[in-house]
């Protein structure tokens, strides 16, 4: 499980410092903003997603794949049509990755794929909770898993996001990832957003991995209720 | 825009506003989806008039040749006097006709020190790719091209194509001054300066990709091509030339502290194009294949009781008339024009081989055109198909 806080920065619109296990990022929310005049479009909002890695300048190119992974499903999900001519940014600082140490990727180069999918899933989840902070109109909502099955043994799926020891993550010898988010429509998941998987699978592994995924959707998706319930209690007119 | 398409105004000169008509090309820029959906319709595609599910024609070239120097083709082997650090090396190449578009691959050899602590041998090499879309401007490398690159240094490493083990150099060969020939395993004569260098070095691989003329999403493609100029990989020898290497000694023994005291031998590794062995790759290539995801929207269909081709129906109208307001999904396959990518935002890209997935890139980048399942299932029985009919092993 996830555990988040919400509306940590003052000076944006929204954010929200998002830990699991292994990874923390932090994502602040800008927007509806005045853009410039090449993100002014017409009829809906441009959307701009700014990752910057844990170590490091950045973006590089590992993560203009990501920010490119994030702006499509922002762009799904995001009311876009409600804030014509405008901005929303989206900015994304990794804080912790478990490959952050010099020489933890172990020498092996799959760890290095694995890294970035970490971080962009941790993006994905706390993005959610920030946009809901800074109040940005949504057509659904959406969570993000990431499973893995390794090589030794293909018939069980490891959500990444729950390995707490580090050691054992950076280990592992996966046979594929999947990173889903899956968009949620009146409390339960629906239609995949984002689908990345790399590695070696086949249908049967395919299928799991959505079981999987919604499973893990549904009760990630609990979690982040009861925090919008304890954050709708605390910020609005009612409050004592 | 509701007022001069209803036909009933359109007759009427005093409306103000001329009816206006542009010519298909220049429609097809200011209103693409339009064009799209039109030719949707009437089961086309707009441009390539493809069917939905229709892949474009590939055609493959490429030579077996290694060519050392860019600049003259047909010498294959470099002279004497040549350093071949100074060379462009290319080792394999291809070049894939897709439509109208031109994708180049260039595969080209480093060598790097093997550093057995920070890289794992059974670990999987990566390449490193650049991509080049020309589009007749210079400056700093777009997004596209980018996420290109990264999407293919992950496929490949995550493809578990090239073992690491299989790029360490094992054997350095020596060329003495007397004979001309390159002479490998000759560890009987326990030449220490060969025995410290087995296993010390590693070859790094580099891709270097050109688009031209590009039409649609390049990736599926960039990566096709790097596929099928990877089975045709060989690795040169590589020998330590005696003539090369230079000892140092210090002379006499230095006050300054600084100086180091040690012996330093250099020497120059050459690439030896006679004895070239294939790479075997640990995993069979897999073709890469993309499709989008657009909903028939029978609101911007040509009137068919109309008489005039440019007559467009007013939703309202189509409402009533027809009582099958029904938004259809098409899967269509190899988005091809800029037509279809500027109006599809639903993106599935598969690639596979004989047996199974290597990786799979579903972007859902649009709420009321989702890819549902179904589609997925059908896509990924799709690009099955198309592996086979390309069938590159």
């Amino acid at each position: 499980m996830s555990y988040s806080k919400y509306s940590i920065l003052e000076n944006h619109d929204g954010s929200c410092e998002l830990s699991t296990q292994n990874s923390k990022v932090i994502v602040g929310i800008s927007g509806p903003l005045e853009p410039k005049q090449r993100h002014r479009l017409p009829l809906q909002s441009a959307i701009e997603v700014i990752i910057k890695p844990s170590s490091g300048l950045g973006p590089t190119t590992r993560e203009v794949l990501m920010q490119d992974k994030l702006a499509t499903v922002l762009q799904a999900v995001i009311v876009t049509e409600l804030y014509p001519r405008k901005l929303i940014q989206v900015n994304a600082q990794i804080l912790e990755s478990p490959f952050d140490e010099f020489g933890s990727m172990n020498g092996n180069t799959f760890n290095e794929i694995t890294s970035s999918m970490i971080d962009l899933n941790s993006c994905f989840n706390s993005s959610f909770i920030s946009l809901c902070d800074a109040s940005i109109a949504l057509k659904s909502s959406f969570v993000s898993s990431l499973l893995a099955i390794t090589e030794e043994n293909s018939s069980k799926l490891i959500n990444l996001a729950n390995v707490s020891d580090l050691d054992t993550l950076r280990s592992y010898n996966f046979k594929s990832l999947h990173l889903v988010v899956l968009e949620i429509e009146e409390n339960k998941p629906t239609n995949i957003l984002l689908l990345d998987s790399k590695g070696d699978f086949n249908d049967d592994d395919l299928v799991k991995v959505l079981d999987a995924a919604q499973q893990n959707t549904s009760a990630e998706f609990k979690n982040i209720r009861s925090l919008f319930k304890e954050k709708l209690s605390q910020d609005f007119i009612w409050k004592k | 825009m509701t007022d001069i398409t209803n036909p009933e105004q359109q007759n009427t000169v005093d409306t103000g506003i001329a009816l206006m008509q542009f010519p298909k090309q220049v429609l097809s820029r200011l209103q693409p989806d339009l064009v799209l959906q039109r030719h949707l319709q009437l089961g086309l595609r707009p441009k390539t008039l493809m069917k939905f599910e229709e892949f474009r024609n590939v055609e493959e070239n490429s030579s077996d040749d290694i060519f050392v120097n860019k600049t003259s083709n047909s010498d294959l082997q470099m002279t004497k006097d040549e350093d071949s650090s100074d060379d462009a090396l290319i080792l394999a190449n291809n070049v894939l006709k897709v439509g109208n578009m031109f994708i180049k691959t260039e595969l080209s050899l480093g060598i790097a020190e093997f550093d057995s602590l920070n890289i794992n041998e059974d670990s999987f090499a990566p390449i490193w790719p650049e991509v080049n879309i020309d589009r007749g401007r210079i400056g700093a490398p777009t997004d596209e091209e980018m996420i290109v690159s990264r999407q293919i240094f992950e496929n490949i490493i995550c493809g578990k194509y090239i073992k690491q083990k299989d790029l360490v150099i094992k054997s350095i060969g020596k060329k003495t001054e007397e004979s001309e020939t390159v002479t490998y395993n000759s560890l009987s004569e326990e030449d220490e300066l060969l025995l410290e260098n087995e296993n010390k070095w590693s070859f790094v691989l580099y891709a270097k990709i050109n688009v031209y003329s590009r039409e649609g999403p390049v990736y599926d493609h960039v990566f096709n091509s790097l596929m099928l100029c990877l089975k045709k990989l060989k690795f040169p020898g590589v020998y330590i030339e005696e003539s090369s290497i230079d000892l140092q000694i210090p002379s006499k023994k230095s006050f300054n502290r600084k100086q180091k005291q040690e012996t330093q031998r250099t020497f120059k590794m050459k690439f030896d194009f006679q004895n070239c062995k294939k790479l075997i790759l640990n995993k069979n290539i897999s073709i890469s294949s993309n499709f989008g995801v657009i909903y028939k929207d029978p609101t911007l269909a040509l009137s068919s009781s109309g008489g005039s081709e440019s007559v467009l129906e007013d939703a309202m109208d189509v409402e009533n008339e027809s009582k099958e307001f029904k938004r259809e999904p098409i899967l269509i396959a190899d988005i091809s024009t800029d037509i279809e990518e500027s109006s599809i935002f639903s993106r599935l890209s598969v690639s596979c081989n004989s047996s199974s997935y290597t990786s799979i890139n579903l972007m859902n980048g649009s709420n009321n055109q989702k890819i549902s399942v179904q589609q997925l299932k059908d896509a990924l029985q799709l690009s099955k198909a198309r592996f086979n009919s390309l069938n590159p092993n």
